[in-house]
């Protein structure tokens, strides 16, 4: 075995995502889960929209990613109706209470790993590695990280 | 199940730590990363071998939260070694090691079900 292999069980990310929503106090989120499929992630939320509760749901589509992803962008699809600024605002305001680096334009997520503003000690981790494979399927990510060479660093 | 399973093996966690240490100019730091120090990873601990020297440093306590102290037990003669450069987050002392990572929004939401290290890997298992 090389690298790190890591799976993920969807019910991880949900339970860390409804722990998230509660210590970051955002309004605009009630209630947001994802689940896992065929490369697809499918987001279904209860987001506060002009002071009512709406249910909304929506899929997540990984369209770029460069193994070196942390000088790279990684780029995700949002596929969903109009009115999905509204989620997209309501997990912005999730995510930027742990970091800069996401932003969002023409339905597309865009995570700057290099600009997110973790310890220079995460930094350096997050620099070490290179996504070698990443497969979602079964409820589940399935990813494996490599571990950069010397000269590798900061390319 | 409500699981995330990290899994690596000891030569790359080795090349790793290696990497996050490159800076630091302690004379202990270099002994546990130089390239003539095997690290073996078995039955819950790390066997240090130099030379004809064998070591071990062995987990015996994990927080809660990966956030955290967690605390090893050892048999590094530390006499031989300048302490003052260790990173901040580490304390060494006769026969004990502790390692504290700091919380943050996402460490603090994240628990330790089960750290094994056999067979040359590490495997971890946390929840949420």
């Amino acid at each position: 075995m090389s690298g790190i292999k890591i799976s993920i069980d969807e019910n991880f990310i949900n339970n860390f995502i409804t722990k998230i929503i509660k210590d970051s106090d955002t309004k605009k989120v009630k209630d947001l889960h994802l689940s896992i499929e065929n490369d697809i992630i499918t987001l279904n939320g209860c987001f506060i929209i002009f002071g009512k509760e709406k249910n909304i749901s929506s899929s997540l589509e990984l369209v770029y990613f460069n193994k070196n992803f942390y000088v790279n962008p990684v780029k995700l699809k949002i596929n969903t109706y109009p009115g999905v600024s509204k989620i997209i605002d309501g997990i912005s305001d999730i995510l930027k209470e742990i970091t800069e680096g996401i932003s969002f334009e023409a339905n597309i997520i865009t995570l700057e790993f290099s600009k997110m503003n973790f310890d220079a000690q995460i930094k350096n981790i997050l620099n070490s590695f290179t996504i070698d494979n990443l497969v979602m399927n079964e409820n589940k990510f399935f990813l494996t990280l490599g571990i950069k060479s010397e000269g590798e660093i900061n390319v | 199940m409500s699981d995330m399973i990290m899994e690596i093996n000891g030569d790359d966690f080795k090349r790793l730590l290696t990497k996050l240490v490159k800076n630091n100019s302690s004379n202990f730091i270099s002994f546990l990363f130089n390239s003539s120090t095997k690290i073996i990873f078995e039955n819950d601990s790390i066997s240090v071998k130099f030379l004809m020297f064998k070591y071990f440093v062995k987990l015996i306590q994990t927080p809660y939260y990966i956030s955290g102290t967690y605390k090893f037990q050892h048999n590094i003669p530390l006499s031989r070694f300048n302490l003052e450069k260790i990173p901040e987050n580490i304390k060494i002392y006769e026969n004990e090691l502790y390692v504290f990572i700091p919380e943050n929004i996402i460490t603090k939401n994240i628990i330790i079900k089960n750290i094994k290290i056999e067979n040359n890997l590490i495997k971890l298992n946390l929840i949420s």
